[in-house]
């Protein structure tokens, strides 16, 4: 269905943009607040995607997926903050280290926030091959052709992903 | 199989990755082993959790915001075409033919020096029969001088100038029969 959308935008039909914007805007927040945990820069970010959606229509192949051609636009974005913003992007000690009490409101928003900044904390590999596979249910083939790295690297990153977030979650969250 | 080995697989299991061997064979291992199955659920429980997690949405005044930036992008298009054309003038890769137009240059820059240098050491009468003879044998039917005459005319300097300022120097009849220019003994 996107496709269509978008082989109609390539034509030049602008209402095809709009409803790209609809369909897309909330996924792709979602995928750059992973990264940039603040939501003016996701908003930016998220404007700067669709602007050079816009821009670049004319680079969409048909034998490509639209999908991991917005995805692909969308960690290069990423990667770009990732690289201005080093330095912010290293974890902070969750205050402390006991388990978080189930039941209350505060502890689902406690418990979404410790499980972002761990994912955020993650090197950018990890946190993008994590966030294709767990947030857009992509398949490691797919994982691998979106961001370009080998099926091997993709396994390995997942697996060490993986292995960091349940060092560092479970005794808080389990 | 291994525990050891099971555990680097499981993340692979849980995402259906694995081929349909390897996951019967972990499935087998999952079976016997308590502390594989507890690392299992470990690893279901965080991806479930992981997916629970309530993400912000965008302000209710982004889509306004984003149109009527593409809105100016469209009026803005063609100048900003040519700002980004010119920019990628400086950052294409752009060594190789530049470097080629260079020596080009240089070669052209070379004869032509020389041709000049030769030409300045002979008396007015002699370069201007010499400047004829050029023009008359390279740039007569050539309204625009093209890279390519030029070239021509360079590389045929030494040969217009051989002959004939030598044989005229000497006041001597040209024989090298190459240029125009007919000389006889004074």
């Amino acid at each position: 269905m996107e496709n269509n959308f978008y082989k109609k935008f390539c034509d030049g039909d602008d209402t095809a943009f709009a409803e790209i914007v609809k369909l897309y805007k909330k996924r792709l927040f979602a995928f750059i607040y992973k990264f940039t945990k603040n939501l003016n820069d996701s908003e930016d970010l998220l404007q700067e995607l669709f602007i050079k959606i816009f821009k670049y229509r004319d680079f969409y192949r048909e034998e490509c997926k639209f999908d991991h051609f917005i995805f692909k636009i969308t960690s290069n974005l990423c990667k770009d903050y990732y690289k201005k913003n080093k330095s912010g992007c290293v974890l902070k000690e969750h205050r402390s280290y006991q388990a978080i009490p189930e039941g209350s409101a505060l502890e689902k928003q406690e418990r979404d926030k410790l499980i972002l900044d761990h994912i955020s904390a993650l090197p950018y590999k990890q946190k993008i091959v994590i966030n294709l596979l767990v947030y857009e249910n992509k398949s490691y083939a797919e994982i691998s052709q979106i961001t370009g790295f080998s099926i091997p690297s993709v396994k390995s990153l997942i697996f060490r992903a993986r292995n960091f977030l349940k060092k560092k979650l479970t005794p808080q969250l389990f | 199989m291994k525990c050891r080995k099971t555990v680097k697989l499981l993340s692979m299991y849980i995402d259906h990755e694995l081929s349909g061997i390897e996951k019967s064979e972990v499935e087998n291992h999952l079976l016997k082993c308590r502390n594989c199955s507890l690392e299992l659920d470990l690893l279901k429980k965080l991806h479930n959790r992981m997916i629970s997690i309530d993400i912000p949405e965008p302000g209710p005044f982004f889509e306004q915001n984003l149109f009527s930036k593409i809105k100016n992008l469209k009026t803005h298009s063609v100048f900003e075409l040519i700002i980004n054309y010119t920019n990628s003038l400086f950052t294409r890769p752009v060594w190789i033919p530049a470097g080629t137009a260079a020596v080009l240059l240089a070669v052209i820059l070379f004869y032509s020096g020389s041709f000049v240098y030769a030409l300045s050491g002979k008396n007015t009468q002699i370069q201007n029969e010499i400047k004829k003879a050029v023009i008359q044998k390279y740039l007569k039917n050539s309204n625009i001088i093209n890279i390519i005459t030029l070239t021509e005319l360079c590389s045929d300097c030494g040969k217009t100038l051989c002959a004939c300022s030598r044989s005229i120097n000497k006041h001597e009849e040209c024989t090298c029969g190459k240029c125009s220019l007919n000389h006889k003994k004074e």
